[in-house]
């Protein structure tokens, strides 16, 4: 049998949260697992262990693929969401000769399109017996306060569903010491518990088993075990709308999404809670049978992976100064990929020009090009932000949120088509607010298909603002770019945020030349105003049905 | 299908410089042309792009010819950062003339041969309008061109009213005194021709013939949504429609599958596409897979789902549709289209106001029984292949 060496975080020696998916592989391999500790100093031996494995798996770990990759070891990288999310378009391509397991449909596809090979996999435990599915003549909810930093407390679960709640038990043990200011209600409209520490695991699902309404205690996941667990008991499932806590919840079938960013209205609960949680726990039912089926496949995975030619490397030195950067910070990370772009060259078939375009800020995309999308404003003008999906939205944008989109980071773009201006001029109305945890003001310059339009200050209240610009500068698809001076992240939000966005609205300034103007100008080929391209281009195609 | 009388004519040399693509119905159409046309004629010649992968080319016996005119509206990864790429009108206008002309010497081309389009695109026939002299030089031969509501129009954005330009185009080739024989993919789009250039335009359906599958067995309902997704084809409908199933269906006896959008599209929908793939019992595969998986996704399907945009496809036929029938599927689409004329002439399914009409039409079919849809689905089948056969004997001919 093959042998498959196994690395990951010592922090699931204790959790085994790992442990379903080794099962897998000890199908098809001898399975060595070594364990390393990301806040302790560097462990070399995993050098000599892998030297001896026919594989290697990366559970986790995945900004170590590039040094067993270096050693010419097949590789199997299995990142998550939670972890691996925010690193940039370098850090992938330093494991793009490595095959990749991806838990979240999200960073799968972001793994893929930038030309990695990686095959999407859907976990699920086994799920309740029928008999064994809570009622729901009453609503008891159970949230572990584990991640009270990322913003999903106590009295956000309380403000969103309390008033719903017959009792909640509130275990609060947060993953990494956080000071919370007491904020329990003094006279709840539910019989209220706490745990901070339960003896036994049987004691931690008794006290599960005696809820029926299931709080995800993190805004976003690697998996997702413990909303998993949740929905495998036919609970209620609320959580975060983030990966991957959004990938197997669909809001209002078989569980609730909600945002902890935005303040919300009470979410009614009650007259859905039996049929959310029964269908949830069928998708379990579904999916863990699939979950079995697709066994042969992550073997058959792990097996074709490709082993490469060893590149001339000082491994050891290697790994502690990637280990070093890694941990040391994002910042740190980055410069020290850039800085061995030369051992990216040695051991990966991307081409430099690839490479650069990575490190430069274009991903690679297979058919590369962008393209028309559906993004026609609609007959008024109004380019709305809040629409669900990113039909105007490229990059630099959070998902939308019920009134609002966030301007994430200190640039966005923004794309259109479908504004027809026979005016001179064209006037945009849009509504902003900035962060208030920005100041006073933040300065937004904008630019229309590479030409500056404007460029002002943001305050942080909601206003509605107003510029003009040159109508021949429009195109059939238009490309709006913003830029920012600032941009911040929260201690509830980890997400670089500068100024959120409600609509922009495009208008004809004036009236500009009427149409049976134009014909005339056309016959007499004469007209100070026809003698712009964009002018002359519209006579055209109104004459002889040609733009150019 | 019966041999009838063959026509004089020696050759039918079919051209598609959009047949360029691994995947998609250019290919397959080069294949069912030869079959289906090329049973009246001695000899077939199929020409496609020279871009085409070569072991598709060979396998599909098609001589890779043409250049590739369409690179910004199908961006070609063998032509990325390559100095091939013709990127002006007026190139593009240059080269496909001399592909034409080329092509008339390399096959020494007569009166007796027919030069067919399946579909014909944009550069193409201004190719052939503007050869006029040298066709007849060529011995005039004869033009069969069919229009599909596709890529003849796909002028690199030159004219704002691109189909004025087609009418155009076709009225002097008519004016020519050239035999040219003009053929629409759907009724309507016939009609829509016949009016502009005042003379009769036949009706020819995308060619499929494949055999009518066996309703999948088992308690389970699978609704399909063939083809790599688009917008136009109601992508974004999507997850309304198979939410509002959902919530009736909690038993997930019906079960979704769709593909996904290209890259270049899915990059702005990653959002959506979360959305949709977290709805319980909704499979998202791929936007491209290969025949096999889409075969498989036939005999899997009891439905089939053409939610497509009625303006995109007002004049358009549905390969989707044409493919449904001939398996033996039902189709449910929104009214608009041009192909849900056909869909309501050869009762293959039936025609939906909007989501939530078409989630409540995918309830009420998934309470009928297999023997049921099976029997209608052949009835759709039988009708619709009597009139394929015809439509196309009666265009050559």
């Amino acid at each position: 049998m093959r042998k498959a060496l196994f690395v990951d975080h010592s922090f699931h020696q204790k959790t085994r949260s790992s442990d379903f998916f080794v099962d897998v592989v000890r199908q098809g391999f001898e399975v060595e697992t070594y364990y390393l500790t990301p806040e302790g100093d560097v462990d070399v031996g995993v050098l000599s262990a892998a030297a001896d494995a026919d594989v290697v798996l990366l559970w986790q770990l995945d900004f170590l693929a590039p040094l067993f990759r270096a050693m010419g070891k097949p590789t199997v990288v299995i990142p998550m969401y939670d972890g691996s999310a925010g690193l940039p378009d370098l850090h992938w391509a330093f494991a793009s000769e490595a095959r990749f397991f991806n838990f979240s449909l999200r960073l799968h596809e972001r793994v893929r399109l930038l030309g990695g090979e990686t095959k999407l996999l859907r976990y699920f435990p086994a799920p309740k017996p029928e008999s064994e599915l809570p009622r729901f003549d009453s609503l008891d909810a159970f949230f572990w306060q584990r991640r009270p930093d990322h913003g999903v407390t106590y009295s956000l679960i309380d403000e969103l569903i309390g008033a719903e709640l017959d009792s909640f038990h509130l275990h609060n043990v947060p993953d990494v010491p956080f000071y919370l200011p007491n904020s329990r209600r003094s006279d709840p409209p539910y019989r209220f518990t706490e745990s901070s520490w339960f003896e036994r695991k049987s004691d931690y699902e008794k006290c599960l088993a005696s809820a029926n309404v299931f709080i995800a205690p993190r805004a976003s996941e690697g998996i997702g075990l413990a909303l998993l667990e949740g929905m495998a008991r036919g609970m209620l499932v609320l959580a975060h709308d983030a990966p991957t806590n959004n990938e197997y919840i669909s809001n209002g079938v078989n569980g609730i999404l909600f945002n902890k960013n935005v303040r919300h209205d009470p979410i009614g609960i009650r007259a859905d809670a039996q049929r959310m949680g029964r269908l949830a726990w069928r998708t379990v039912v579904d999916g863990h049978q699939r979950w079995l089926e697709s066994h042969p496949a992550i073997l058959a995975w792990i097996e074709g992976a490709p082993a490469t030619r060893p590149i001339d490397l000082d491994f050891e030195s290697f790994l502690r100064d990637l280990w070093t950067s890694y941990y040391g910070s994002l910042m740190v990370y980055e410069t020290f990929l850039q800085r061995n772009v030369g051992v990216l060259e040695r051991m990966s078939s991307l081409p430099l020009p690839k490479i650069l375009e990575v490190i430069g800020g274009t991903v690679i995309s297979p058919g590369g090009s962008s393209s028309r999308h559906d993004d026609r404003l609609d007959p008024t003008g109004l380019l709305d932000l809040t629409l669900e999906g990113d039909r105007y939205t490229v990059a630099g944008w959070s998902s939308a949120e019920p009134e609002w989109r966030w301007a994430v980071g200190t640039s966005a773009e923004l794309h259109f088509s479908g504004f027809n201006c026979a005016s001179d001029r064209a006037r945009v109305r849009f509504v902003a607010s900035a962060l208030p945890q920005l100041g006073k003001q933040v300065r937004c310059k904008m630019v229309l298909n590479g030409v500056p339009v404007d460029e002002r200050q943001l305050g942080p209240d909601w206003k509605e603002y107003e510029f003009g610009f040159d109508a021949g500068l429009l195109e059939a698809e238009n490309r709006l770019s913003l830029t920012f001076d600032k941009a911040k992240s929260l201690p509830t939000d980890n997400r670089e945020l500068s100024v959120c966005f409600k609509s922009f609205r495009f208008s004809e300034e004036s009236q500009g030349l009427r149409e049976d103007d134009l014909s005339a100008g056309a016959e007499q080929g004469r007209g100070a105003r026809l003698a712009r391209p964009q002018r002359l281009g519209r006579l055209l195609e109104r004459v002889q049905g040609i733009t150019r | 299908m019966n041999k009838t009388v063959q026509v004089t004519t020696s050759r039918l040399i079919l051209c598609d410089p959009v047949c360029v693509l691994p995947y998609g119905h250019n290919v397959a159409a080069m294949a069912n042309f030869s079959e289906f046309v090329g049973q009246y004629f001695d000899e077939v010649i199929r020409i496609g792009s020279r871009f085409l992968p070569a072991d598709i080319a060979e396998e599909g016996l098609i001589r890779r010819e043409f250049d590739f005119y369409y690179n910004d509206a199908i961006p070609l990864s063998v032509l990325e950062d390559s100095d091939e790429v013709l990127e002006r009108h007026s190139d593009k206008l240059r080269a496909s003339k001399e592909d034409l002309l080329a092509l008339l010497q390399r096959h020494d081309v007569s009166e007796r041969d027919v030069l067919c389009y399946p579909s014909i695109d944009y550069y193409s026939l201004h190719a052939l309008a503007d050869s006029l002299d040298e066709l007849k030089a060529a011995g005039s031969p004869t033009l069969m061109l069919r229009l599909i509501g596709v890529m003849e129009t796909a002028a690199s954005g030159a004219y704002a009213k691109p189909m004025n330009v087609v009418f155009a185009l076709l009225s002097r080739l008519l004016a020519s005194g050239l035999q040219v024989r003009l053929a629409a993919e759907t009724p309507r789009y016939a009609e829509h021709l016949a009016e502009h250039l005042g003379c009769t335009i036949a009706v020819t359906a995308n060619i499929e013939t494949r055999a009518q599958l066996p309703l999948p067995e088992g308690r389970q309902f699978t609704v399909i949504c063939p083809g790599s997704a688009r917008y136009d084809k109601g992508f974004l409908e999507l997850h309304e429609i198979f939410s509002k199933v959902r919530l009736q269906d909690p038993a997930l006896r019906i079960r979704f599958k769709t593909q996904s959008l290209p890259d270049r599209d899915l990059k702005h929908h990653l959002d959506y596409l979360q959305r949709l793939y977290a709805i319980p019992g909704v499979d998202v595969l791929p936007a491209h897979i290969s025949s096999a998986e889409i075969d498989a996704m036939y005999e899997e399907a009891d439905l089939v789902l053409l939610p497509y945009a009625h303006d995109v496809y007002q004049f358009r036929g549905s390969a989707v549709l044409i493919e449904a029938i001939c398996s033996g599927r039902q189709a449910l689409a929104y009214d608009g289209p041009a192909f849900v004329d056909q869909l309501r002439y050869f009762g293959a399914g039936q025609v939906c106001v909007g989501a939530t009409d078409m989630a409540e039409k995918i309830m009420e079919l998934s309470r009928q029984s297999p023997q049921q849809r099976f029997t209608r689905s052949r009835q759709a089948r039988e009708r619709f292949v009597r009139d394929l056969v015809d439509s196309y004997r009666n265009w050559v001919m």
